[in-house]
């Protein structure tokens, strides 16, 4: 394998480990807040049956 | 309450196991141009004359270039359509999009590291067009540390879109940089004189263009997912934290 | 948090609003400075990012020891390897004439590139020496905006 070879491999390495890094970090972290925000909606569900108006 | 539960729209935050028709046609998409553009760039462009077989980091390297701009503009756009109309979503917008941004600016000064060690044989020079390239790349930086250091969420919004707009003008900086000044870096091949590529090359670069361009929505649709989930549960913790207040 | 408007926070924004303006000046200061240093530097501290020969010829002994670069064309067929083998020199020409460079080092790969009708385009970093040799710490090869396809030979 000759020398540019290498650098075009070592290139397209970071390349493709940078955007798919990233695209798996957003949709790790996505799934992450989604499962809170469940988890959190389950928990305010039924408290505020019994309320009445709310500050919010 | 339940109003303000349901405050955003299911369609715009799936909360459960959603996966709809035009996520899976995207992802698709994506998969098809970007194994398109693989293959392009390995078997159907040729070799090149001087430079052999690392020419072709020319296919990421221009495309994550162009993206930078494309997301920068976004970033711009975003904050500008917040001042003038007040919408959380806009902001969403150029939040996510600096981001990207800043991940494709960061593709370009790396790969163009890598094919300069090959080609000039230095990794690094204080050309115009690097410089220029590194300034855009602290301007955006600075952007996203302003919105992680600001607390107040109004004031973050407000200050982040001004600079969003005003950090868009290295842009053109960068972009015309080889024409203004003296530089190591080429010219644009596509519209400069003496510049050129055969056939091959040039579809295989276009195709790559659009292939990370639909990287980029893709990328650009989840990450604003997250901003807004996130957002959203930053809401109702403080709903909680209200209850548990008002209880005492 | 809410996006909504409510007139309850309507009210208690407006403080906010007008301590945000001063804020908002000075980051527009602060940013237009950094920018216009940056710009001022890049244009006028480095002056320019090299000098051709001709410049260099020009500046008399002004350019004599000090940190320039300096772009040219490469003379066909002057390259040659000092005898202990880890030195090149070779002739750099512009429309003005030629000036002799020393290059201690590796040079790029593809430094010595010939092709048919054209000559190299380097980029030398140096200082240029009371001899009239210009000593080069860094060999950089230029490359135009040109891509060709390698010529596969008919077989």
């Amino acid at each position: 394998m000759t020398t540019d070879m290498l650098y075009l491999f070592f290139g397209f390495g970071v390349v493709w480990l940078g955007v798919f890094g990233y695209l798996l970090y957003v949709t790790g972290r996505v799934r992450g807040v989604r499962d809170e925000l469940h988890d959190l909606r389950g928990q305010l569900e039924p408290s505020e049956a019994g309320r009445d108006t709310p500050s919010s | 309450m339940r109003e303000a539960l349901a405050h955003i729209p299911h369609r715009e935050l799936p909360s459960g196991r959603r996966f709809g028709l035009g996520s899976a046609a995207m992802y698709a998409l994506l998969l098809l141009s970007m194994g398109l553009a693989i293959f392009m760039t390995f078997v159907y462009a040729p070799a090149e004359r001087v430079q052999a077989e690392v020419y072709r980091l020319l296919f990421v390297h221009v495309p994550s270039a162009w993206l930078a701009f494309l997301a920068f503009g976004v970033v711009a756009l975003g904050s500008v359509m917040y001042l003038a109309r007040g919408r959380q979503r806009w902001d969403r917008l150029a939040h996510a999009s600096a981001e990207i941004g800043v991940m494709f600016t960061t593709l370009t000064l790396v790969t163009g590291a890598i094919w300069g060690r090959n080609v000039w044989g230095v990794w690094w020079q204080w050309d115009p067009r690097l410089t220029t390239t590194l300034i855009m790349w602290f301007m955006y930086t600075g952007y996203l540390s302003l919105r992680a250091y600001v607390d107040d969420p109004s004031i973050r919004r407000r200050a982040a879109s001004v600079l969003g707009i005003a950090a868009v003008v290295t842009v053109p900086i960068v972009w015309f940089s080889v024409e203004w000044w003296r530089s190591l870096h080429p010219r644009p091949s596509i519209t400069s004189p003496g510049g050129g590529m055969p056939g091959e090359m040039l579809v295989t670069l276009l195709l790559s263009v659009g292939a990370f361009t639909v990287f980029y929505l893709v990328l650009l649709r989840q990450r604003m997912t997250l901003e807004l989930a996130a957002s959203e549960v930053s809401r109702l913790r403080e709903i909680m934290q209200d209850q548990r207040e008002d209880d005492r | 948090m809410s996006s909504r408007p409510q007139p309850a926070d309507a009210a208690s924004a407006a403080p906010p609003r007008a301590r945000l303006s001063g804020k908002l000046v000075l980051l527009a200061a602060a940013l237009t400075a950094a920018v216009g240093f940056l710009i001022w530097t890049g244009t006028q501290g480095a002056a320019v990012y090299y000098h051709t020969v001709g410049e260099v010829r020009a500046m008399g002994t002004d350019a004599y020891h000090r940190l320039i670069r300096i772009n040219g064309l490469v003379v066909d067929g002057s390259i040659r390897a000092s005898d202990s083998g880890d030195q090149i020199g070779f002739a750099l020409q512009d429309d003005s004439g030629q000036l002799p460079v020393e290059f201690r080092g590796t040079p790029p790969d593809l430094f010595g590139y010939a092709s048919e009708d054209r000559y190299q385009d380097v980029i030398v970093e140096g200082q240029l020496e009371t001899s009239g040799v210009f000593r080069a710490r860094t060999l950089i090869v230029k490359h135009g905006p040109e891509f060709e396809p390698r010529e596969i030979p008919a077989q």
